[in-house]
């Protein structure tokens, strides 16, 4: 049933005429026929109609009547209300939409179901549950080609709908992805209890990297504070005998061209230089040889070079020493190299050295499920025990050649320049009256900037021997052995071992910073995650992302492809050769018109049609028969026009509404009617009403 | 309405995914996109 009623306020100029229903009855069958003469209200109704469900705004209606609606709301001469009420057959259903402002253009539409209750009906829902079609079939033949407008709407429909679908799929993904994850919690669980083991690891290894910082440094302090008290007592006591030894030469007379004291004086250099050498060697000697050899050490000490300058020669002793040291040391190593260890520390620190250089890569080794940095820190412990044996072989190395440098400077002297001053000294008649001293001045500068520098180091290695509470040797020992392995190691070996701790003491701290942020962000993040709630679709990720995926690719072909092609037909143009993606259109579109056609009327004659080619303009059937649609009577082709309207494919439910049927005879107008109790039956129509000009109002109703 | 003649027939020809399929013939039935969504996953997890 159709109850309506309006006003319309209308200022004709002279008057303002009030226009309400009073021809055609304000009750109305839900299928009805109305014939009347002009300005008996009759399109004024299906005015109303369409303008209350939205029909302005509708993109498919036919501009002229679209523009009718519009002029009903928005002329300045006139003003309208309206009430409208559509009940389905049961009852079930009501629609109703009203304009009660007179002065605003606001239309207010609800529906009131048995299944939903009451709600308003915004113009979106209602375009989703509801189907308008409003039509004025007046040129029946160019309208049949509207019908492919229907699909057009269609497609930009759907389009939409895909393009909200996307939408609503990307905000559930990023809905799951912040809510709460069990895989994620499970993962961050791994992760923490991981980086709680390492952090463990790591601030045990700090604490005993101070550890061992600590006790290198006491036994440092304490060795160089002995070693250099001892070297300044040694030092302090040559002084004295320094400055009263001044050596006394005899000058003897230079008579042929040689000067005897210049020869001295490159001798004295030479010695100073052995002395250095000498004093090397006394303190390789300290850290290569057995505590059973060192009594060879006290035999070497006592060896005065100085003294070679008087005597024009070295004690043997110094060379049967070189000689001797350096057969016990090349045993020494001889013994390393046949030990193996030797080659097994050059695996481990040529291993480490390559290594150092791809430290920074996250890449976890093969094998071994370790990051770089966590197998050169590994191979660094494990090469520890051989630090000690390989420093040994440098200093045993450097004696070594410290030696050697010695024996060649011996030779040297021995059998050049020594030689040619005994040559001399028996040669040369002596002056008994002149006795010259070889001025000691510039060794013993040297010698007290040597004493300066280790009053020096004493005074450094004292102060920090006694921040570390001057624990003795053996105390160090006993708290910590591994100290044992620095007894061969020299001053600058050990000053850098300390170094080398800091540094390594240094990398843990920001290591283990790092490993304490990572500890508190993941203890953060899951934290905030067990606070939120699993979303339902937790477990879908995985297809709503293959979904957003896929989306976009349906929306193009609706909204882009499907477009063109729609428009091309629309415009009467044919795929371009060989598009075959266009060809297939058309012929899936030219089918779907033929079955929204079905059967209709031409020249007496029922046909089925089989397929309505819109861009040759021709309607082929059932029987081989081409009918082109210029050929086709007005009335049968506003009949075909208003059945294919009326094919929907949808659930939609359909408001009908034909105006201006004039050219149609019953024999057309029937199968509307059919086709209106189909649908009405179905439970798809509300209302189908066809309007046409006659004499007198007639209002028929067609529902049966 | 008959299948023939149906508007779903034509996308059913045009479009030659079967998810596609799905989806359009969910659109024409007039469902949401929650709703699609719903029904898309319960199909998936019957599959």
């Amino acid at each position: 049933m159709i109850n309506f009623d309006y006003k319309i306020v209308r200022d004709e100029g002279d008057e303002e005429k009030l226009y309400k229903p009073d021809a055609i009855p304000t009750k109305l069958e839900n299928i009805t026929y109305i014939e009347g003469p002009n300005s008996s209200g009759k399109s004024t109704l299906l005015n109303i109609i369409a303008l209350g469900f939205y029909g302005e705004k509708k993109d498919s209606l036919n501009v002229a009547l679209k523009d009718k609606l519009r002029g009903l709301v928005n002329s300045h001469h006139q003003n309208l209300t309206f009430s409208l009420e559509i009940s389905n057959k049961d009852g079930s259903l009501k629609l109703i939409s009203e304009k009660t402002n007179p002065n605003k253009p606001d239309i207010i539409v609800r529906e009131i179901s048995k299944e939903k209750g009451e709600r308003k009906i915004s113009r979106e829902t209602f375009e989703r549950e509801y189907n308008l079609i409003y039509d004025i079939p007046d040129n029946p033949t160019e309208r049949l080609n509207q019908l492919i407008f229907d699909i057009k709407d269609e497609q930009v429909r759907y389009g939409n709908l895909i393009g909200a679908l996307k939408e609503t799929t990307r905000r559930m993904i990023a809905e799951i992805r912040s809510a709460r994850d069990p895989e994620r919690i499970q993962f961050l669980v791994d992760q923490l209890k991981k980086a709680k083991r390492d952090l463990e690891v790591s601030t045990n290894h700090l604490k005993n990297m101070e550890h061992r910082l600590d006790m290198v440094e006491s036994y440092v302090y304490c060795r160089l504070y002995q070693e250099y008290s001892n070297k300044h007592a040694q030092l302090s006591g040559k002084i004295d005998d320094l400055t009263k030894k001044a050596i006394k030469v005899q000058k003897r007379v230079d008579r042929g061209g040689i000067t005897y004291t210049a020869e001295l004086r490159a001798a004295q250099r030479i010695i100073q230089d052995m002395q250095t050498i000498f004093d090397t060697i006394t303190s390789l000697l300290n850290l290569v040889l057995n505590k059973d050899e060192k009594f060879l050490i006290e035999v070497w000490e006592k060896i005065d070079l100085n003294r070679a300058l008087n005597e024009l020669q070295f004690d043997d002793q110094l060379e049967q020493s070189l000689i001797h040291f350096k057969k016990i040391t090349d045993e020494k190593l001889d013994e390393l190299d046949k030990d193996g260890s030797s080659r097994e520390a050059d695996l481990y620190y040529g291993l480490i050295r390559v290594l150092e250089a791809f430290k920074d890569l996250k890449l976890t080794i093969p094998g071994m499920e370790k990051t770089v940095k966590e197998f050169i820190a590994d191979l660094k412990s494990a090469a520890e025990k051989y630090d000690s044996m390989t420093k040994f072989k440098d200093n045993a190395n450097e004696l070594v050649a410290e030696l050697n440098k010695l024996e060649i400077r011996l030779g040297g002297l021995n059998n050049v320049t020594f030689a040619k001053l005994r040559n001399l000294k028996h040669s040369l008649p002596l002056d008994e009256q002149e006795v010259v001293e070889i001025s000691q001045d510039h060794a013993k500068e040297e010698f007290l900037r040597e004493v300066k520098k280790c009053k020096e180091k004493l005074d450094l290695y004292e102060t920090e021997y006694a921040a570390k509470g001057k624990p003795s040797e053996k105390a160090i020992f006993t708290k910590w052995p591994e100290a044992k392995k620095y007894e061969v190691y020299k001053e600058d070996q050990l000053l850098t071992e300390i170094a080398k701790t800091e540094r390594d003491i240094v990398q843990e701290s920001a290591n283990n910073k790092d490993i304490d942020h990572r500890f508190h962000s993941l203890t953060s993040e899951l934290d905030k995650l067990k606070e939120k709630k699993p979303h339902k679709y937790q477990d879908k990720l995985y297809f709503l992302e293959e979904l957003f995926l896929k989306l976009p690719l349906l929306e193009n072909k609706l909204m882009r492809e499907y477009r063109v092609f729609v428009t091309d037909i629309i415009e009467r143009k044919s795929p371009s050769s060989g598009n075959k993606e266009q060809e297939q259109y058309n012929d899936a579109v030219f089918s779907f018109l033929a079955d929204k056609i079905g059967r209709f009327l031409h020249d007496r004659n029922e046909y089925k049609a089989v397929k309505v080619d819109l861009v040759k303009g021709i309607i082929s059937t059932d029987t081989k028969k081409i009918i082109h649609l210029q050929d086709m009577g007005t009335g049968h082709g506003q009949s075909a026009y208003l059945k294919g309207r009326l094919n929907t494919s949808d659930k939609r439910k359909i408001i009908a509404l034909f105006d201006e049927v004039a050219m149609m005879d019953n024999k057309s107008l029937e199968p509307i009617y059919n086709r209106f109790r189909e649908l009405y039956k179905e439970g798809k129509l509300l209302v189908g009403i066809v309007v046409q000009r006659g004499d007198e109002v007639k209002v028929l109703a067609k529902g049966k | 309405m008959s299948e023939e003649n149906s508007i779903e027939k034509l996308f059913s020809t045009l479009l030659k995914d079967k998810f596609e399929k799905r989806i359009i013939h969910l659109i024409i039935q007039g469902k949401v996109s929650e709703e699609i969504i719903e029904t898309l996953i319960s199909s998936n997890d019957k599959d």
